[in-house]
């Protein structure tokens, strides 16, 4: 299969009051379309930065990125992302938060659609409430919902579970495989935790420690649903745990060092 | 009872405005503790407020007020609203403004209407200059924190989901100031309202200002309470009014 999104020789420097800091240096990877892929890494080893410059938010210091064979400067219509600090938009309601990204498509009619999202991740109810009214997770929820509204292809996830309990977490990341077996986008998706790297992903890409590079990437290939008990305890996900958990003790101690 | 409770506080601030009336009436008109001159009993006011109804006495003077204190503030607006925003998002700008607003928005700018008077002579354009410096401040510096505010991250996400420019402005740097105009307003209406006085005590043959000069020269006690209770009521109303346009436009801010 032709691959969706290109990374080439990206690399980005930083400067901030003349200092500079290298966040990626010379990374190259290429996802599929339909792949979920999920990205680890130490803390500051610019995991961030790559999802930007992968939306086409941030141009990088040198290096290239395609979508669909095509060098991308600005926010591609097909992508849409959910992020670690939700960022809804406090003056609009939760159905406004939901239909935002339509207007850019020239979709007006799509308001089924949000209705639809809105059912299906439990915020029924909410639609003309404010953002400061519901909990985190129903925050979060919104994130996503407003993230799926405009039917990306491509969908951009920075540890969108962090800032939540372990139980919403557990809650959301099963709504989010149900959501992604219904109708298979490719997944970028950055995480703190292994197991939910394991869990979610095809592709699983490791992170070197500041500055940012491939360390190494893991094809996925335990059969799915993984959250029942026979996956999660076997011993094939065990150890592929215990595995990753290795090659980022490597890299935290390399940095104590 | 459950009315009571919700009402809690207007309940207990009613009650406090009329005990105190009661306690004023009874120390000025029944025990005539206190000299007429200097205090009039509440019934006394009352009275003269309907006499001052009924002669229309006041109302030339209401009407020339309003006029300076509405023409005054709407320019204030209309400078300083566009001049706040531009200061916030062009920090040169900024920067080489600073120092002036800085001390016109610290020092007393009733301090200035003499020069005014030098500059414009005695009448309303000098009144409306003291009231539009004075109000024009207030509204500058809060446009101008307000610009300050936007949220990069938010643009930032609007921007993911393909905003342009002008789409950021309108939907992301618009409303996430409008809270801070509207206190800028408010908080300009405030000081139009002291600008307008001050400057009738000095200038012209008209206004509250003068109604309040005119009447101390006489020792009307009365006629100095109604103009006086008159001024509270219209600051009172008018912020009021102009906080609950703030809680309806930007209502996640009172959570
Ligand atoms: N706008 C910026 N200006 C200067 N330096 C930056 C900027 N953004 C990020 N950095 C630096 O680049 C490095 C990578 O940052 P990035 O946010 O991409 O890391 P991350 O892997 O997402 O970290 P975390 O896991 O903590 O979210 C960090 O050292 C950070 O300090
Ligand atoms: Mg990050």
């Amino acid at each position: 299969m032709a691959p969706l999104l290109e990374f080439s020789g990206v690399s980005q420097v930083y400067e901030a009051g003349g200092e500079f800091t290298t966040a990626l240096e010379n990374v190259t990877f290429t996802i599929k379309p339909q792949q979920f892929v999920t990205i680890v890494g130490p803390s500051g080893c610019g995991k961030t930065t790559l999802l930007k410059i992968l939306a086409g938010l941030l141009a990088p210091s040198s290096g290239e990125v395609r979508y669909a064979g095509k060098a991308q400067p600005r926010p591609h219509p097909d992508f849409a992302m959910v992020f670690q600090d939700f960022r809804l938009f406090p003056w609009m309601t939760i159905l406004a938060n939901v239909e935002f990204g339509l207007r850019f498509h020239g979709r007006e009619r799509s308001h089924e659609r949000a209705q639809d999202l809105i059912k299906r991740l439990g915020l029924e109810g909410f639609e003309r409430h404010y953002p400061y009214e519901l909990s985190g997770g129903m925050q979060q929820r919104v994130g996503i919902a407003r993230a799926l509204c405009v039917e990306p292809k491509v969908l951009m996830m920075d540890e969108p579970f962090a800032a939540l309990d372990a139980q919403t977490r557990e809650i959301l990341q099963r709504e989010m495989l149900d959501l992604w077996e219904h109708d298979r986008k490719t997944v970028c998706f950055i995480t703190h935790s292994i197991d939910e790297a394991i869990l979610l992903g095809d592709l699983l890409i490791v992170m070197k420690a500041r500055p940012g590079r491939i360390k190494t990437m893991l094809d996925i290939t335990l059969p799915r649903p993984r959250w029942r008990r026979e996956v999660k305890e076997s011993p094939a996900f065990l150890e592929l745990r215990s595995h990753i958990w290795e090659l980022l003790e490597e890299e935290i101690n390399l940095r104590r060092r | 009872m459950r009315l009571l409770k919700r009402h809690r506080s207007l309940v207990l601030g009613l009650s406090g405005l009329a005990g105190f009336l009661a306690v004023w009436e009874l120390a000025t008109a029944t025990l005539r503790l206190v000299d007429p001159l200097f205090l009039s009993a509440p019934s006394v006011i009352l009275s003269e407020f309907g006499s001052l109804l009924r002669s229309s006495e006041l109302n030339p003077h209401l009407w020339a007020s309003l006029k300076e204190f509405s023409v005054a503030l709407a320019l204030a607006i209309v400078a300083g609203v566009p001049l706040g925003l531009l200061l916030g998002r062009l920090t040169i700008l900024e920067e080489l403004l600073d120092p002036f607003i800085m001390a016109f928005y610290s020092m007393p700018k009733v301090a200035l209407l003499p020069l005014f008077l030098v500059w414009f002579g005695i009448g309303f354009t000098s009144i409306f200059t003291l009231v539009f410096v004075m109000a024009v401040f207030p509204i500058i510096i809060n446009c101008l924190a307000g610009a300050k505010t936007v949220n990069p991250a938010l643009v930032e996400a609007a921007r993911v989901f393909g905003a342009g420019e002008k789409d950021i402005f309108v939907l992301v740097v618009w409303p996430s100031t409008l809270p801070l105009i509207l206190t800028g307003i408010r908080l300009g209406l405030g000081a139009a309202l002291i600008g307008v006085v001050v400057a009738e005590f000095y200038i012209g043959n008209s206004g509250l200002g003068y109604v309040l000069v005119e009447a101390g020269a006489t020792f009307r006690t009365p006629k100095i309470f109604v103009v006086v209770t008159l001024l509270m009521a219209a600051a009172i109303v008018l912020s009021k009014w102009l906080e609950w346009i703030e809680r309806r436009l930007a209502p996640w801010k009172y959570r």
